[in-house]
């Protein structure tokens, strides 16, 4: 319940895309998307791959200049990656130096910002508890396993206080058990500082176990084929949610979105609720 | 607890199989000079040792060697102060580098002592000539790893540079410099290489002071021992040279996966 009044109260937008499209050269990669995601919503951007999610989540963060379209970050529209919004990269072991140590690597952004030592090592002691590795702040990257160098990633992103962080399949590269503890860690994160956050995935089941709202990405360009509001109940839980008849049902709707989205477009689901503050784009 | 004993006993091994290839070596160098090197004057290994204790204590053998270690390491220099911010440039921008590439290609493949004609016909047998000539060899390479160094910085990197707004400054320090070293370090140590081939052969064929004048010298007066001696002595400060170098790099990337493995 808290969700639901979170999302029909606070009808403040923080990220607006407007017919947002991207093409490398004559080859058209997104086409016609329109969504928002409202402010503390956990939105998940699910597609099969080459769908385009990635160029998708660099025109979010401004690492990429769309070709069409629009895209407004807290009422202004994003040239550069917004100062509120932190971004979270696929691959760890590139995004991370590892000629820094762990606090370092979580510092270095706060340092380009102008925090002094004392501070900017404070905060990014405090992002490294926060995601559970307070112990290895003086440790190098490669000197610890995947799951963890991700959560260094995180707690990078986390230092940087920001209203909403973007994520680029963040756990595509570790092992299952790891990335069900990443999940969960991202959901309590996200409770508990009440930021926004945009994921993509390409599995159909982390969206779902996520979201608030996931976003399925389908066609040649892709289009959003839909917003699905996902009413799953809070705290979600690795077992007892999956195990929900609401959760297979969720999982099957948008599995069944990517692989006919113009079927699916034809009958669109009923809209049972008005919790999502969007609109579906322009399907196929 | 084992393993570290277990790692010992297995670096002992090696090294008494290093030791045992040097010492045939030895023995077949012997047997080459009391043998079929004889009628040649080959020195035997004992007579070259001799020889090299003797000369270690003549000032102009010392003289050689630091002229010969001066012209190659200041050479070097001017290589990497020439090379490097060329190669930086080259490798910034696309264009630049498609339109260089064959310029580039073309010159790395001539071989130093080519031009070692014009170079002499030019400056005649000075340390500015033998420099050229030094600077001709090793500056392609570290031209070459410097347009590397700037074209190999992780996508990701960049990226995280912008997307966390690092300041230039600290994209310099520690973006594009630490992910540029491995690439500068490979460049220098070819780069050495060749520069400490270069000034000997400036010395020998051009006359420049330093080892590779001596050895010219020996082969005129028809005195083997003393080139056997010369040519170790040009040989060793290879290895130094190189050896110097990669404990440098190892120091320089200590964080890099291929000298991590080695603790």
């Amino acid at each position: 319940m808290n969700e639901t009044d979170d999302r029909t109260a606070a009808n403040s937008t923080v990220l607006e895309v407007t017919g947002l499209g991207h093409s490398y050269g004559k080859h058209t990669v997104l086409q016609g998307l329109d969504f928002t995601v409202a402010k503390g919503e956990f939105l998940c951007i699910v597609g099969p791959s080459g769908a385009g999610k990635t160029t998708l989540l660099q025109c979010l963060t401004g690492l990429r200049k769309p070709t069409e379209g629009l895209v407004v970050f807290e009422g202004e529209a994003v040239r550069d990656t917004p100062r509120g919004m932190a971004v979270v990269f696929q691959d760890y072991s590139r995004s991370l130096m590892p000629w820094l140590r762990v606090i370092d690597n979580v510092a270095l952004p706060l340092r380009s910002a102008g925090v002094p030592k004392g501070e900017r090592l404070d905060q990014a002691r405090a992002a490294l508890a926060e995601v559970g590795l307070a112990d290895s702040t003086h440790a190098y990257p490669w000197q610890l396993s995947g799951g963890m160098q991700q959560r260094v990633a995180i707690a990078r992103a986390l230092a940087f206080r920001p209203h909403a962080i973007v994520m680029d399949e963040p756990f595509a590269s570790v092992d299952a058990q790891t990335r069900a503890d990443l999940e969960d860690l991202v959901i309590r994160l996200k409770e508990r500082l009440g930021i926004t956050v945009v994921l993509v995935t390409h599995d159909i089941d982390e969206a779902v176990y996520l979201a608030d709202t996931v976003l399925v990405l389908s066609g040649k360009p892709a289009s959003v084929a839909a917003l699905i509001p996902v009413d799953l109940p809070a705290p979600r839980d690795q077992l007892a949610t999956k195990a929900l008849p609401a959760f297979a049902e969720l999982r099957s709707r948008v599995y069944t979105l990517i692989r006919t989205p113009a079927a699916a477009a034809a009958e669109p689901p009923a809209d049972e609720s008005e919790v999502a503050p969007v609109s579906a784009g322009a399907g196929a | 607890m084992t393993r570290p004993e277990a790692k010992g006993s297995r670096t002992r091994a090696r090294l008494a199989r290093q030791v045992a290839a040097i010492v045939l070596a030895i023995g077949v160098w012997h047997l080459f000079a009391i043998g079929p090197g004889r009628a040649a004057d080959v020195p035997t290994p004992g007579a070259t040792l001799r020889t090299g204790l003797e000369m270690a204590r003549t000032a102009d053998y010392w003289t050689a060697i630091g002229n010969t270690l001066l012209t190659a390491n200041l050479g070097l220099l001017l290589s990497v102060v020439v090379g490097v911010p060329l190669g930086l440039f080259n490798g910034a921008s696309r264009k630049v580098a498609l339109s260089s590439q064959f310029v580039v290609d073309f010159g790395r493949t001539i071989p130093g002592v080519a031009i070692l004609p014009l170079v002499l016909l030019l400056f005649g047998g000075t340390r500015v000539m033998a420099l050229i000539l030094v600077m001709f060899g090793a500056v392609w390479p570290m031209l070459v790893q410097a347009t590397y160094a700037v074209q190999q910085v992780p996508p990701q990197l960049r990226q995280v540079g912008e997307a966390f707004h690092l300041t230039l400054r600290d994209r310099i320090r520690t973006v594009y410099l630490p992910s540029a070293m491995p690439f500068l370090t490979t460049g220098l140590r070819i780069a050495a290489t060749i520069s400490l081939l270069l000034a000997i052969s400036a010395e020998f064929l051009g006359g420049t002071d330093g080892i590779g004048r001596n050895l010219f010298n020996a082969l005129t007066v028809n005195n083997p021992d003393e080139m056997f001696v010369y040519a170790f002595t040009a040989s060793l400060l290879g290895v130094a040279l190189n050896l110097v170098l990669l404990a440098a790099q190892r120091r320089i990337l200590w964080w890099h996966p291929s000298q991590r493995e080695r603790g």
